[in-house]
This record gives structure tokens, sequence and C-alpha cells, in this order.
């Protein structure tokens, strides 16, 4: 079938004053049309800002410097098949290449982003009804013309400017955004939309607000919705209300969900295929089936090995030896990022492996050369090569 | 709940391989005021503590691992620093080696004895001491080793050898916290709870703010560390699968109170307290059944524990609340009664709102207020009401709900109270699973 969303060597640098920092390198994957494509990683891996450059909402110094995200839209891309014939390949077109009227367009009405804090997404001194609602409302505008940005109903006079400086979508938000914004939190799960619409972020709870969140992201018919760390935030008996939400919307709506967490459970409840992030890089992408039955990267290996179980009596856990490697260019080798902590490290990974397909699974790929050849102790690194 | 000991003190022949306490606790309590001004006092204004712990009682053995498991606000944290002392309790005993410390003036002794690790290691190691100042501070504190004519090269020599056992080079002693990954600094800290070879150490959730492979390192540092130097450990975590990798017995908290204690195996294999049970099954699994796995999650929220529920506190929330004897109802049924009654009594119905909602859908056609209400009482049962309920029971509740459109709350509370009075409001269940539907 062909993807709904193609991501092809995406990258994205930090040009900081300390020097330049390699946050994604090269990430490619495909996702096809209502699937879970989740990405897992340790703190630091790059996860986050991967989303963040899958709509170009990397802030400064960050910037995407090389890569395409295509994204199928068949009426676009015949539209602007003469006039910007690079960002076009068939019925997919390329966010990073279209040209920025375009882009916005798109993005604000296919893609949605959650993130993980609820508390400091929202803003405190408006409603939260009011707040979901604006998005509504911005969605119906953007679909009605979609060259329009955020315009406001004119008007002055001191009542007007007291009015709109307290509560700044007074004149902008609809009655029948309004309606809407009530039905969406009813679809998430808030008990009560109504009144609850009325209420200030600070009187919901963790949950509440997260549920929230999701129902701004539903206020169009958005195809892929992109959500950050989405339950970390949340203890686990709300997580799981929360999951259980997303995954009947998912269903519902025939959502594309690009899932980012560092929760293995959580990746083994919510998603189609996977992608393992280490340093900026993808070192192992598959199914689910991929990963855990035959992990190749031994980084893969290596998490499910130091997750605890709650099922099993212990055994003893696998941790990773050592820590998660600076990411500055600089300070990083032309090696397998992860040869530094892998126990089965060999001469090979001195050069840069390149992204191998493992274990025959068309879909499953490993950036390590034990996808191509079997471990050979022989070949091993002597024991604190790295130690300098 | 009372004492509890373990099934191993208990053997007949007399050998008692675990079992004798280090740590007592016994009713412990941890109220925090209001911080009320005299003048908002003189003014009526009530004072409310939160009562983040609420009589617990416990034990650990010597050389045991017990776990305090609960979510976030359950008061777990206060439980382990008000064990050490940390925070003066506001009622109960604490009964170390012997010692009702919460009696003993001078604490020094058990201080050198009791240690705790932190959470966030970034924030518990002073940025500007270097690492290994950091770990001598108990050993000046304590004046270690006491008589000794060359201290400092003692002490020095005690601070290399903690660094070396705790999986860190003796020469990165001179060096500052900034300079130091999360893990590392995690083992610093457990190099100075272990300065002055304690007995007993509270670790409050010492792997939280690191990676799951890092995490790892620090929970078989840990294990080894507890073979190793005879340490008691209180394991403090919301994380189960940490938990029931390191814990011997496991006590669950939920809302200042402990619900369930059992052995480790025991809990995770035959959990009794629906709260148990409904946390062991909330934690998404690693592995690739875990998608099909039917989940029911529990619903609402934890309740303030300024004003917790009366009699068991998981009742809001509790899927397999207990309906009065003589009431033919199902369980998903009674559920829905004790919500709408719960929404009653915190004055939760949105009455004027729908009210305002069907007067504006009515007003094109004739404005009946009779009418009126009758559709505004549907409309809120329709709401509230999620499931069928038997005839006489639905009608109750629907009168419930017409006295609350007539600003009547306390009648239909006092009438729903008469009709639907659960043992679990009434009685506050007590023993090792504090819960009604388990005999003891």
């Amino acid at each position: 079938m062909e993807p709904l969303l193609r991501v092809e060597d995406l990258t994205t640098r930090f040009f900081t004053e300390e020097g330049q920092v390699n946050a994604v390198e090269k990430v490619s994957f495909d996702v096809a049309g209502g699937d879970v494509f989740g990405i897992v990683g340790e703190s630091g891996s790059g996860k986050s800002v991967t989303a963040l450059s899958l709509v170009d909402l990397v802030d400064s110094p960050g910037r995407v410097t090389d890569g395409s995200v295509w994204f199928r839209q068949p009426e676009m891309a015949e539209r602007i098949a003469e006039d910007q014939p690079e960002a076009v390949d068939g019925e997919m077109v390329d966010l990073q290449q279209l040209n920025s009227r375009e882009r916005r367009a798109l993005r604000g009405s296919e893609f949605a982003l959650i993130f993980q804090d609820p508390m400091s997404s929202f803003n405190p001194s408006i409603t939260v009804g009011e707040q979901v609602a604006e998005a509504v409302e911005v969605q119906k505008r953007a679909k009605a013309n979609p060259r329009a940005l955020r315009s406001r109903t004119q008007g002055f006079g001191l009542g007007k400017f007291l009015t709109t400086s307290m509560v700044p979508t007074v004149d902008y938000v609809s009655d029948e955004a309004h309606a809407r914004a009530v039905e969406l939190l009813d679809t998430v799960g808030i008990p009560d939309p109504a009144a609850r619409a009325t209420e200030y972020p600070h009187q919901f709870s963790g949950g509440m607000l997260q549920r929230a969140m999701i129902a701004q992201a539903l206020a169009t018919e958005t195809s892929v919705l992109i959500a950050d760390e989405p339950t970390t935030a949340l203890d686990v008996t709300i997580q799981a209300q929360v999951l259980q939400t997303l995954a009947e919307i998912q269903d519902e709506h025939d959502m594309t969900t690009v899932l980012i967490t560092h929760n293995l459970g959580v990746i083994a409840r919510m998603c189609d295929q996977v992608g393992v992030m280490y340093a900026g890089e993808f070192v192992e992408r598959g199914t689910l089936e991929d990963l855990f039955e035959r992990p190749t990267h031994p980084y893969t290996e290596g998490l499910l090995g130091s997750s605890p179980s709650l099922d099993a009596a212990s055994q003893r856990l696998q941790p990773i030896e050592g820590n998660v490697p600076s990411l500055f260019d600089e300070e990083m080798d032309n090696r397998c990022y992860f040869a530094d902590r892998c126990p089965k490290a060999m001469h090979e990974c001195l050069t840069k492996p390149e992204t191998y397909d493992a274990s025959g699974s068309e879909s499953h790929s490993a950036r390590c050369y034990l996808a191509t050849q079997e471990y050979d102790s022989a070949d091993a690194l002597p024991e604190g090569y790295f130690d300098d | 709940m009372s004492t509890d000991n373990p099934p191993e003190s208990r053997t007949d022949d007399g050998i008692v391989a675990h079992g004798e306490p280090l740590v007592e606790v016994s009713g412990l309590k941890k109220h925090f005021d209001d911080g009320l001004s005299l003048l908002d006092r003189l003014l009526g204004a009530e004072q409310q503590a939160v009562k983040a712990v609420d009589g617990v009682d416990f034990t650990i053995d010597k050389g045991e691992t017990l776990g305090l498991v609960g979510e976030s606000g359950c008061g777990k944290s206060t439980v382990g620093e008000t064990t050490l002392q940390l925070q003066t309790p506001t009622d109960g005993s604490v009964t170390f080696d012997g010692t009702d410390i919460t009696e003993q003036g001078d604490l020094t002794e058990f201080r050198s004895r009791a240690q705790i690790v932190f959470q966030d290691p970034y924030s518990s190691l002073d940025p500007r001491m270097p690492v290994g100042r950091s770990i001598r501070q108990p050993l000046d504190i304590h004046d270690w080793p006491q008589g000794a004519s060359d201290k400092m090269a003692r002490r020095r020599d005690r601070v290399a050898e903690l660094m070396e056992r705790v999986g860190l080079s003796a020469d990165q002693l001179d060096r500052y916290p900034g300079e130091f990954s999360g893990g590392q600094l995690q083992r610093v800290g457990i190099a100075r709870a272990l300065a002055l070879d304690p007995d007993f150490i509270v670790l409050d959730e010492p792997t939280s703010a690191l990676d799951v492979s890092v995490q790892a390192q620090i929970l078989n540092l840990l294990s080894e560390l507890q073979e190793e130097f005879d340490l008691t450990y209180l394991f403090i975590s919301h994380d189960l699968g940490v938990i029931r990798y390191i814990c011997d017995r496991i006590a669950v908290m939920y809302l200042g109170e402990i619900v369930e204690i059992a052995p480790a195996e025991e809990l995770f294999t035959n959990p009794q307290h629906p709260y148990t049970k409904a946390l062991l099954e909330s934690v998404p699994r690693v592995e690739l059944a875990e998608r099909d796995r039917d989940i029911d999650p529990l619903s609402g929220d934890v309740p303030s524990p300024r004003n917790p529920p009366s009699g068991c506190r998981f009742r809001t929330r509790c899927p397999e609340i207990i309906p009065p004897e003589d009431l033919d109802i199902s369980q998903d049924g009674f559920r829905a009664v004790m919500d709408v009654r719960d929404r009653i009594e915190r004055r939760e119905v949105a009455a004027e709102k729908v009210r305002d909602l069907v007067s504006e859908e009515l007003a094109e056609d004739d404005p009946d207020e009779s009418r009126l209400d009758s559709l505004v009482t549907d409309r809120l049962y329709e709401r509230l009401v999620p499931v069928d309920l038997p005839g006489p029971v639905e009608e109750d509740l629907r009168e419930a709900l017409e006295l609350v459109v007539d600003e009547g709350w306390e009648a239909a509370e006092t009438m729903l109270r008469e009709e639907y009075q659960s043992v679990c409001e009434t009685d506050h269940p007590t023993g090792q699973v504090a819960c009604h539907l388990v005999e003891e």
C-alpha cells in the first residue's frame, strides 16, 4: 500500500554558540494511512526534535537542514505540479519544498500535535472550552479560505479594547465553534462537557487536560496526529484511560499517528511500526514483531533487556553500560555511535554502518553490521578501547 | 491496620531466618496545614489540613526491602521523610531497632544509621561543591572516625573507596556535579548515603529521573550493595516493574493510606484489593500480546486529600463497590448510582447550564415552565447515567435529580443516602488488605 507519509533522510541541526548539535541525522520511515508509527528512545536521543521537524516547527537555533517529508495529497499535487515540480512526486507533495503558503495551509489542516505537558500547553487565563473552540474556528476559517491567517473582526472603541484584551477570542469564535468544542470534549470522554467547557485549565486534572488537548487536535479532520509523550506526565491509571481514548479516536477517525515515547509498554500497546532512536539516528526500524521477537541492533536488545518486567519474577536486569553520547558535531567520530557501549562492538564498527535490511522481513532494517553478518568474537574490539 | 509479621517469622521450629524487625511504623500521620493567617481565622476561614499521610502501619525486617508504591500525591514520599524524622509526624510512632525515635530528643546516632537517596540527583547535590566533598560531609558531621588522629587521611581514603564501590573512579572526586551525567550523580548520592555504613536507607524514587538503560545499572548496584552491606531498604516508587524487581514485600498506597501489604510474589500474582488490581492492570506490558490485552481503566481522578471520602477512600472510583444487601443491582449499575450520589454531594450537577440549553431549544415553541423542569431532569439523567438500571432505582435517581433542578440539593442527598448507603462509605476497612470484600 502506498504510504500516507514518507520521511526521507530528515536531518535537523542546532547551531548553538557552543557548536553544532546533530539532533536528528538522516531519519527515514514510511507510515501507511491509519497506522500508528512509534518512535522510542531515551532522553536526548532526538525523538521530540524529529516530531517537530516533521511539521517544521523547530525553533532557532535549530533548523531542518536536509531531507523531505512526503505527504499524500493528490489534489494539491496535481494543482502545483507545474509551478513547483520539485515538490511533487506522483500523488505525494514534499512539505519541505512546498512554498510557505501551501505548506502552512497543509500543515494547519492535515497535521495536529499533542504535547507531553498539558498544563503548560494551555493558556491559564482562558477557559478550556474557549481554547478548544478557537482551534475549531481556526480550522473552519482555514478551510473556507486557505490563504487567510488568523484574522479578527475589525472594531474600535474602549469597550471593544477591554473585552478583547481580557478574552482575546471573544470576537473570533462563533457559537457553532463553541457547540462543536463541547461535542469534541464529549468525544474524548470528558464527563459533563458543557459545564467543564466553562472551566479554566487549573480546574482540570492532568488527565482531563490531556483529553482536552486531544479534543483540540481533533478540531479538524486531521489526517496525521503527532503525539509527543502524550501520557508521560500522567499516573498509570490515568495513562490507561488516555491511551484507550487515543486508540478509540484513532480507530474512529482512521487517523495516522506518529507516537513518540520512551515507554516500551506504551509502544507495545499502541504501535504497528516502530523506530528506535539513538544519538539522533534510527538504529532499528520494523514492525512490533520484528523488534520484540527478532531485535537485531544490540541497542534494541539492551532496551528490552533493561526494562523490569511486571509479570515474570525477577531475573537480573541486563543494563546497557555507559551513558548517552554527546551530540556535538565536533565530538562525534565517524563510527557507529553506539559502539562504545555495545557488548558486541567489532573492528568494523569504527567505520559508520549504513542502514541494512534485517531478518528477511521487508519492513525490518537496522543500522548495524550485525544485520548482514554474524557476531564474531575474534573480531571484537579489545575491552576498554573507548576509555580515553 | 495492625502491625504485620511476614510468614517467615512464624516458623514453628523457632528458626527465625528473617523477621527481626528493624523499623516499625505505627499509626503514622502527617497533616500539612493551610497556612492561614490569624486574620483569616478571625474572619472564620476553616482550617483544612492536607492529610498527606493518614494512619500508616508497617514493619521492615532486617535485610529486607519494603516497596512503597502508589500514584503521585498518595503520600509515599511523605511516609519516607516522616519515617526518617526529616518531617515531624503529626501523630504515630516510629521505632528503629527497638527505640522509639519519635520520643527521642537526640537523633545523632539514628541519623548515622538511617540514610536517604533522593529522586533528583541534580537538585540533591550542591552544584558548587566537588562530589568528593559531598560524600565526605556525613563523615565530617558525625566526626568519623572518632578518636583517630589521622582523620583527614582516613576520610579521604573512605571517600575514594566509596566512589570505587559505586562504580565511579576515585580520581573524579574533585569534579563538580555539572560534569556528571544523571546516572553518575545518582551513584554519588548513593555513595554519600553509604558513607557512615548505615543499616537502613530510604530510596525515594531513586531511578525515576533516569533513562531505562541507566536505571537498570542503578537497580543492580542497589541489589549488590544490599547484599554486601546487609542493608535494609524502604524503596519508594511509582513504577511497578521496578518495585517488583527489587522488593521483597510491597505496600500499596492510596490517598494517604496503605490499602494492601503483601509479599512481592503474592501481590503480583494474586492481588486482593480492587485498587491494586486496577493498578497492575493499567501498566502497559513490554510484550507483543499487549495490543490485544483488555484493559478496563479506572474511571475518574484521585479525590483531594484535604477532604478524603469517608469509609474506604477508594470507594469513589472502585469498580467493586458493595451495594446494600437488600438491593438487587448489577455492579455497573451500582457504580453509576454512586457516581450520581457523589456528584450531588459535591454539588457538581450542571442543572443551571442544562436548563439554559433546554430553554433555548424550546424558546421557539412554548416555554412551558413545568414541562421545562421535567425535560431538564430527563436530560440530566441521560448524561449522568450511562447504564440501564432496575425500574425503582431509576425512579429514585430521577426523583433526586428533580430535587436538584429545584435547588433541593440537601433533600436529594439525604434521600439517596438513605436508600443507597454502601458499607464502603460508612466503615473504614482495616487489615493487610484494607477492603470489605476481603475476609481477614
